[in-house]
């Protein structure tokens, strides 16, 4: 069985990673919405993901109010990718042929 | 051992999430409008003036101002309620796909006009229909497929009810598209206003 990346396996920064799979970037608002985490849930998992270098953090402001971007970062993308392969990898069961020996049997007539 | 969440749903829910607050389909809606009225201002002008070029780049520019005006509307109105969110680029082989998918039901449409002017109303329906409901069954939309059997209702409507066919067919096509799409949407983004009041504190 191949190892599974236990950063990434959390079920929070799962939806985190997923979520900025499919998109080029987006704020902090946005993902609060999606993954319905709190702020403090969201911040601590975020920062989790930024010291594994999964995710890219810009922290700007637009006029006054503070802008948080976040994307994933290329390494970030590498290891969804083999995590989502090895989570198949463990949930398909093998096709590999049985072992099973056959063994004609002859029914008495 | 269980999968934490399902990441497809995820993915495809950020697709869907995207067309939520009903602006797509107004634009859609509105571009479908324009490409009829487009058509019916060429069959309107009299012969001589010979606008066509004229028309069309209205009809170009009027297109480009709809996407223009659709990204001013996501910023004012979707962004400062559900965050900002930046879908990627798509690639120079999607774009490629695209630009030979246009390519293609301009001829298609061009044959049907020219050749079988009585098919262009139901062809031209489901061609519309496919455009909608391929990427509704891609993020299991069932918004965007049911807007695809509209269309193929209004399609059948023109076709076995009316004697409308080739260019006057096909105007009248996007035309009621058009206007079902920017009704559908206003209703949708009315909802989505009522349901997604301005956030108070917009960062953490």
């Amino acid at each position: 069985m191949s190892e599974l990346d236990r950063i990434i396996h959390e079920p929070a920064r799962l939806t985190i990673i997923a979520l900025l799979s499919s998109v080029k970037e987006a704020d902090f608002l946005y993902l609060l919405r999606e993954t319905k985490l709190t702020k403090g849930n969201l911040s601590t998992h975020l920062m989790r993901l930024e010291e594994a270098g999964y995710v890219e953090i810009e922290k700007s402001f637009r006029g006054k109010i503070p802008l948080t971007l976040v994307r994933l970062s290329s390494e970030g993308r590498a290891a969804f990718l083999s995590y989502r392969k090895s989570m198949k990898d463990i949930l398909t069961p093998s096709k590999a042929p049985s072992k099973v020996r056959r063994i004609p049997i002859q029914l008495p007539t | 051992m269980e999968p934490p969440l399902d990441v497809d749903d995820v993915v495809s829910r950020v697709r869907r999430n995207w067309m939520k607050d009903g602006l797509a389909e107004i634009m859609l809606g509105l571009l479908f409008v324009l490409m009829g009225g487009g058509s019916l201002a060429k069959l309107a002008l009299p012969r001589w003036l010979s606008l066509d070029l004229l028309t069309s780049a209205l009809t170009v520019a009027g297109a480009l101002g709809l996407v223009w005006g659709f990204k001013k509307a996501k910023e004012r109105i979707t962004f400062p309620r559900c965050g900002y969110v930046a879908l990627p680029q798509p690639t120079r082989m999607s774009r490629a796909a695209m630009f030979a998918m246009f390519a293609a039901f301009g001829v298609i449409f061009t044959l049907l006009m020219t050749q079988f002017n009585r098919m262009t109303v139901p062809v031209s329906a489901l061609v519309f229909a496919l455009i909608l409901t391929a990427p509704g069954l891609r993020v299991k939309g069932l918004r965007m497929i049911w807007e695809g059997v509209l269309t193929l209702l209004f399609g059948a409507f023109l076709f076995w009810f009316t004697d409308l066919d080739g260019s006057r067919g096909l105007m009248a096509l996007t035309g009621m598209i058009g206007a079902a799409m920017v009704i559908i949407g206003a209703v949708r983004l009315r909802n989505f206003l009522k349901s997604n009041p301005l956030a108070q504190e917009p960062e953490a």
